[in-house]
């Protein structure tokens, strides 16, 4: 196979797709994570299961829902489109680490903050976050992980358009359709081996991160 | 000047401690479950209490932490693992000359550039101690200073707050479950017990009988009692 004749666009839309995807969900998931762990009122577990359900939900489910919603905007079958899609399916990644190392934040420290007249954003950008950031690179790594492997959603959302919403994980389903085994073959071994090498990686720093925090 | 009445209602009993005092140090001492770690959280504003906190005839009650005028070191010290020794005091206030005056003072000037997790428990209590005081503070609380201290660093640390108290203008509030811990260094004991007042006494020691090099037994208004 001439290597310099596969088409690698579906991988280049898959990693602008997660890269969007991780930071807008890093720039919801943090606030709303610091906002959640103080919450002690009556709507928390109601909050927490809504959260959550993108993990439990299958992909079809919440891919007709989104499809349904963003067509109404013209937004089905777009970028804008999927890029929603995948933000909302891949949320739990980004936010329940962040939340765990909120609420398991050693009081003490928020407490000596504040008794040195320290605000609350100044406790947050000082002092919480430079002691989270196992969780912090571990929401990171595994929203953008999760988006580039992501398929159900963004077939029902996204379709799959060439170079606009065909990700890589599509395209292997299309080579399948069509019988082309050698490129399903390849696009399959390259995510398999990005995948592994996002936790390897994860758990390294994760590893060296915790010995000195 | 303190003038303090706390109340706040508790699962097995209430929380009702009032007293007023001039006095420097202040030892608070019950047993584990008395209530005085809670009084402590109620006076740094961490818990929501009714009452009244009066500091030189300033109410605090309604006031957040932030706007207290106070100093805690905590029993797990609550250094900041991510900045060393320096950058802990240099949080508080970018003021070299400060921190190196309190540096000096509390014999950490060596230990600068050191991160928390490779400090002793001393020198982790001096760290907070340093920190504490950054901000100048009217009050400062100390819990449970001399629990995790063997004998040697307890006498180090009488030292300590004896400085900090010939060298502050401050009243220090310390919580013990060990009476005989704070008669060397308390201007008075309030003793409380399910959340309330059982005693204050002002207590003046005299060397009883000494046993060994590390022990002693003093005589306190007519009682005796064995310290190290």
């Amino acid at each position: 196979m001439d290597i310099t004749l596969i088409d690698f666009t579906p991988f280049i839309v898959s990693f602008k797709l997660a890269f969007f995807t991780t930071i807008i969900l890093f720039v919801i998931c943090l606030p709303l994570a610091y906002v959640m762990s103080g919450y002690k009122g009556k709507f928390k577990v109601f909050l927490e299961a809504l959260f959550s359900l993108p993990i439990v939900l299958p992909p079809t489910v919440l891919g007709y829902y989104l499809l349904i919603s963003l067509n109404k905007i013209d937004l089905a079958f777009s970028f804008g489109g999927i890029l929603i899609a995948s933000i909302i399916y891949s949320f739990p990644f980004m936010f329940q680490p962040l939340l765990s190392a909120i609420e398991n934040f050693d009081k003490t420290l928020i407490e000596a903050s504040y008794s040195l007249k320290k605000t609350k954003l100044q406790t947050l950008r000082y002092v919480i976050l430079p002691n989270i950031k196992p969780a912090i690179f571990t929401g990171i790594v595994i929203a953008f992980g999760h988006t580039i492997g992501e398929f159900g959603v963004v077939l029902m959302v996204g379709g799959s358009i060439d170079g606009v919403t065909k990700v890589a994980s599509i395209a292997i389903y299309d080579y399948s359709e069509t019988l082309d085994y050698n490129l399903a073959n390849l696009y399959s071994g390259i995510l398999l081996v990005f995948s592994f090498l996002i936790l390897l990686v994860v758990n390294l720093i994760n590893k060296r991160l915790n010995v000195r925090y | 000047m303190l003038d303090i009445k706390i109340i706040k209602k508790l699962t097995n009993f209430d929380l009702d401690i009032e007293f007023k005092s001039d006095k420097k140090l202040i030892a608070v001492v019950g047993k584990s479950g008395s209530g005085k770690t809670t009084f402590l959280r109620c006076f740094g504003g961490f818990e929501k209490c009714s009452g009244s906190i009066k500091v030189d005839n300033k109410e605090w009650i309604k006031l957040s932490p932030q706007k207290r005028d106070f100093g805690i070191v905590f029993q797990n010290y609550g250094l900041f693992p991510n900045m060393s020794v320096y950058e802990n005091l240099k949080f508080v206030e970018n003021n070299p000359q400060k921190i190196d005056k309190l540096l000096k003072l509390m014999e950490l000037e060596n230990l600068k550039n050191i991160y928390p997790h490779k400090l002793s428990g001393g020198e982790k209590q001096r760290v907070a101690l340093s920190r504490a005081l950054m901000t100048n503070p009217r009050v400062l609380l100390l819990d449970e200073p001399f629990s995790a201290l063997d004998y040697k660093l307890k006498q180090k640390l009488y030292e300590e707050i004896e400085l900090i108290k010939q060298n502050f203008d401050i009243h220090i509030i310390l919580i013990s479950h060990d009476k005989s811990e704070v008669f060397r260094l308390a201007d008075e004991i309030i003793e409380i017990e399910n959340g309330k007042i059982i005693n204050i006494s002002y207590p003046s020691y005299k060397i009883a009988k000494l046993i060994d090099k590390k022990q002693m037994l003093i005589e306190v208004n007519g009682e005796i009692y064995k310290v190290e």
